[in-house]
């Protein structure tokens, strides 16, 4: 009796947040995906059921198409700096030996604090053609200056510059946690049995680190492929539509160009491209021990 | 009690979902209203009252002061202030609720609220970019129950057929011009096109041949270091309401003249005299404010760019070609309490009177002709070198095509001028950059019917 009752005042308790869920986040993905199978009148809002036509327009597109491979481009150009940046860094800002860390931590933190618009016009300067203060570097080493803009692969090169030197401060930040959260007896131990740095750091803090990598991984990929105001913000066009991403795409079907349920349908299909990747991702990090349990299959047995 | 909270999590997805479709319906019974009411209302009270309190005000001469009430204004720009202060000093007893909302998102703001129908403004402003996505909706107010024709009897013909929806009723109001010009550095024209009088420079330049021969002959005498026109993106504003919309009654159909401008913009760009700067780039104002570039062609609402450095040494002359850029439309909510109120705000906004005065205080063009010419004669602004501006913006309105526009005028011209420039930079010929056009458009566009 007191159980089921203490029960009843637990499912009170957690009634706001599925209140809230239910109608801020589930009832909105409901609707979204009703929404794709429709064709949305623009002002009176009414819907008229056109089935999977919106998806087929989207699947039959070849610029949304481009759009999911300029994203992967753009998203692969910034991760991989990215992390890599980040990693080290937090390993090394993980020694004591070294002072002011938090200053390092901070100063590193900075540009996440800066708004995603203000980062896109900011390399859009820096990165413009002929007078930027890239271009203006460049020509003081006698060299031509480069257009970026209109060059496919530079112009995604900047928009990868500009989302990895945002976000890699906030990465040292998980990283660093993840760093300090392994025991010194570990370290010590290896130390004492002849470990070198290199191998503590690849037999030590890189596999106690995969939750935290994984965490990263998963975030980034969610992240990384929402990219949307620097690749809108930092060039204004660029040919071939090189540096339009899934979302841009989608935002300017919806909002621009008012096509709701088509913007939809390409709101679906970015999350499904989403969750295949992240899903890829948590595969490749899995840990497998757990799908191999010791002894193995033998053991069970 | 898992099963119970279950079902009532259920239960309260399927009501929420029956909610949502509830507003559908609703909204949709709305808008039949609206029709019905617009419709009613036009023929019935709302125009019998609006009548007797707008256009007979006009007639009967009633006392401003004796009109009270409160009216919602939404727009996107806080030059709308302005217009209030202006509107109060002689309605004074009519308060108008200003509410700016800045960005991209205004339009998303608005689209949402129309849709819901609560919390409406009575008054609202649409840009011409999209405003032609709302005016065939019934939810905005049909203007002839404000007698708009009698009203903008002295606007510019394209004025009155941008004013129009695609049933050719008036659906919203501007009170400015906004044509292009081609606006250019005074001292440096002088130095290197021996003049900066802007009758003489529109002479010099009557097609892009000659703005191309100009081009070279500076470009050799200042050693590459001075520009006389930036960039083959902004070429096809100049043309852009001088030749046939690209899409007509939901049909792609490309004229000579718009292989021609992809023509000129080539041999702009293959010529090795065009320094490309990007609009809007920081070279571009660079250039610009440091007289490295002569050139720009801009709307009249380019006075609002931060161009001080120049202040009295730009002059304006007439392009060409005649056009116009980025009108602000006003609308009335058809459902609005404050629909005759609304009038008497919309009335003054299209007087001389008003349009005069934001002239002088705002420097916004006026969409009235009588207003212009009211003006004119010795109009002298000092920003300008002492210029008659409003001499020079006449010739082009009086040269705008009548158009009316759709919702795809402005996006697919944008379309074709990024899909030329972009092209043209990537070397590919003509047939190439309009395959090109027609696969994007059929991707944004798939409804418009492609040859």
């Amino acid at each position: 009796m007191w159980r089921s009752k203490r029960a009843r005042y637990a499912y009170l308790y957690i009634l706001p947040f599925f209140l809230v869920f239910l109608i801020f986040k589930l009832y909105p993905i409901i609707y979204t995906f009703v929404l794709s199978l429709c064709d949305m009148d623009l002002l009176s809002g009414k819907l008229s059921f056109v089935g999977w036509s919106n998806y087929t327009r989207l699947l039959n597109s070849e610029y949304f198409f481009r759009s999911i491979g300029n994203t992967l481009l753009i998203w692969i150009m910034s991760i991989i700096p990215q992390l890599t940046l980040a990693f080290l860094l937090a390993l090394l800002m993980s020694n004591k030996w070294l002072r002011g860390r938090a200053i390092f931590r901070n100063v590193y933190f900075f540009p996440n604090l800066v708004t995603s618009v203000t980062v896109g016009l900011l390399f859009g300067t820096l990165f413009s053609y002929p007078g930027g203060a890239i271009n203006n570097v460049i020509t003081a080493f006698g060299l031509e200056a480069v257009d970026f803009q209109n060059n496919q692969m530079l112009a995604r090169m900047v928009i990868a510059i500009a989302i990895c030197w945002k976000n890699f401060g906030f990465n040292i930040i998980y990283f660093t946690a993840g760093i300090n959260s392994i025991s010194n007896e570990v370290l010590e131990a290896a130390s004492i049995d002849g470990a070198g740095w290199w191998q503590k750091v690849t037999k030590i803090t890189i596999p106690l680190m995969k939750p935290i990598l994984i965490y990263v991984m998963v975030t980034s990929i969610i992240g990384g492929l929402q990219m949307f105001d620097e690749s809108k913000l930092v060039f204004q066009s660029v040919p071939g539509d090189a540096t339009t991403t899934m979302i841009k795409y989608m935002y300017d079907s919806a909002f621009v160009r008012f096509q709701f349920g088509y913007g939809a349908a390409c709101a679906y299909v970015v999350f499904v491209i989403i969750m295949f990747f992240s899903a890829i991702s948590m595969w490749i990090t899995r840990d497998r021990d757990k799908v191999r349990p010791l002894g193995g299959k033998r053991g069970r047995k | 009690m898992k099963k119970l909270l279950a079902l009532i999590c259920c239960l309260a997805l399927v009501l929420a979902m029956f909610a949502g479709c509830a507003g559908d319906t609703s909204t949709d019974t709305n808008t039949n209203d609206t029709t019905s009411d617009a419709t009613n209302d036009t023929t019935s009270d709302a125009t019998n009252d609006t009548t007797d309190d707008t256009t007979d005000d006009t007639t009967e001469e009633v006392n401003p002061e004796d009109l009270t009430g409160t009216l919602t204004y939404w727009t996107y720009t806080d030059t709308a202030y302005q217009l209030t202060e202006q509107f109060a000093e002689k309605y004074p007893n009519i308060t108008v609720d200003v509410q700016v909302f800045g960005g991209d998102e205004y339009k998303t703001k608005i689209l949402t609220a129309l849709q819901s129908g609560t919390d409406v403004p009575d008054m609202f402003d649409l840009e011409e970019g999209y405003v032609y996505e709302f005016l065939d909706s019934d939810v905005i107010a049909d203007l002839s129950y404000i007698d708009i024709e009698n009203l903008t009897a002295n606007y510019y013909d394209y004025q009155k057929a941008s004013m129009k929806d695609s049933n050719g009723n008036y659906k919203c109001l501007t009170f400015m011009s906004n044509p292009v010009c081609f606006w250019y550095l005074r001292d440096a024209c002088e130095q290197w096109l021996g003049t900066s009088d802007p009758d003489e420079i529109s002479a010099m330049i009557t097609s892009w041949d000659d703005m191309f021969a100009l081009q070279e002959e500076v470009y050799e005498a200042s050693n590459g270091e001075v520009a006389v026109f930036g960039t083959i993106s902004e070429m096809p504003k100049v043309s852009a309401f001088s030749f046939d919309p690209l899409v007509q009654n939901g049909e792609l159909v490309i004229s000579d003249d718009w292989i021609g401008l992809i023509d000129d913009m080539r041999t702009f760009y293959n010529s090795g005299y065009d320094p490309e700067y990007g609009s809007w780039s920081g070279e571009w104002a660079t250039a610009w404010n440091t007289g490295k570039l002569l050139f720009r062609a801009m709307p009249s609402w380019d006075y609002f760019t931060d161009w001080d450095v120049n202040t009295g040494n730009v002059g304006l002359a007439a392009p060409f070609l005649s056009s116009f850029e980025g009108q602000t439309c006003l609308c009335v909510y058809n459902e609005s309490e404050n629909k005759d109120l609304a009038g008497v705000f919309l009335s003054y906004i299209a007087s001389d009177e008003f349009q005069i005065a934001n002239m002088e205080v705002n420097n916004q063009v006026p969409a009235s002709r009588s207003a212009i010419e009211a003006m004119a004669d010795g109009y002298s602004a000092e920003k300008y070198g002492g210029q008659n501006i409003l001499a020079t913006f006449s010739d082009v309105l009086e040269n705008v095509e009548a158009i009316t526009p759709d919702k795809y005028t402005r996006s697919v011209q944008n379309l074709f001028q990024n899909t030329a420039s972009n092209g043209i930079k990537e070397g590919k010929d003509n047939d190439t950059i309009i395959a090109e056009f027609k696969s994007a458009l059929a991707d944004q566009y798939p409804e418009v019917v492609i040859n």
